[in-house]
């Protein structure tokens, strides 16, 4: 009999200068494996610990609130909109503003206006970016060893490899395809989910069959 | 990340624990058809 496939299972990570870490404690994903350890001493994952690799069972939905970073999507994508959206009015509204002023000759309160405008967008510019969150991708891992699934769909297992990463909406792909192939995985986009999940039932089995296997 | 409720259980082996997929042979070559000689 052919040995279980692992439990296939959807995560996300914080883009770092030095390449992946995990979006909660921000340990470091050198390489496509990883083994949990505990600082405590005991073997990852134990029942009275939150020690573990972290995943969810599905491919994860935008606003996902059992993800830290994809949480907060909808909201960064929003703030990014509107930003856009004031620069472009502000841009519109200096023009439409200063054409008659300078029309007129009146150049003193023209460039009055325009000095205002720019400082004013420019502020805004600033204030996003002070308050920016770093680039994050998705992610597909096979879970293996001692694997625990919880009612809300999150999964806490000892190993996991990482089989693909996952381009968010907002992000960049050549980012994307830069962290895949110093991992060695294949990189898909946000809204290639069905051509993922083919590629991923080769590799791991969802917790239900993989649960059922195993009973 | 948050948790709820009591979790399920599996094992699955360790990756160290897979068997290991062995090698895939080269092919052995087909010998080619000896010819006959052809007198001279």
């Amino acid at each position: 009999m052919a040995a279980p496939l692992p439990v296939l299972g959807f995560r996300e990570w914080v883009v770092a200068r030095g390449g992946l870490v995990s979006s909660i404690r921000g340990d470091p994903w050198p390489t496509a494996f990883a083994e949990a350890t505990c600082e405590v001493g005991h073997p990852a994952p134990a029942d009275d610990c939150r020690c573990g690799i972290y995943a969810i069972e599905g491919w994860p939905r935008l606003g996902d609130d059992r993800l830290y970073e994809e949480a907060a999507a909808p909201m960064r994508l929003l703030a990014q909109a509107l930003l856009g959206g004031v620069v472009v009015a502000g841009i519109a509204a200096l023009l439409a503003m200063d054409q008659p002023l300078v029309a007129r000759g009146s150049w003193l309160p023209a460039f009055v206006i325009g000095v205002a405008m720019a400082l004013g967008l420019a502020g805004v510019v600033a204030a996003d970016l002070a308050i920016m969150r770093p680039a994050y991708v998705l992610g597909a891992v096979l879970l293996s060893g001692r694997v625990l699934r919880y009612q809300n769909g999150v999964l806490r297992a000892e190993q996991a490899r990482i089989a693909c990463l996952v381009r968010p909406i907002g992000v960049r792909r050549r980012l994307a395809a830069s962290l895949a192939g110093r991992l060695g995985v294949p990189v898909f986009h946000w809204y290639e989910r069905d051509r993922a999940m083919r590629y991923l039932s080769e590799h791991g089995d969802p917790w239900a069959r993989a649960a059922a296997d195993a009973r | 990340m948050k948790t709820v409720g009591d979790p399920e259980e599996i094992r699955i082996p360790r990756e160290d624990e897979r068997p290991t997929v062995l090698p895939v042979e080269a092919p052995v070559p087909v010998p080619e058809p000896e010819t006959e000689p052809v007198p001279g």
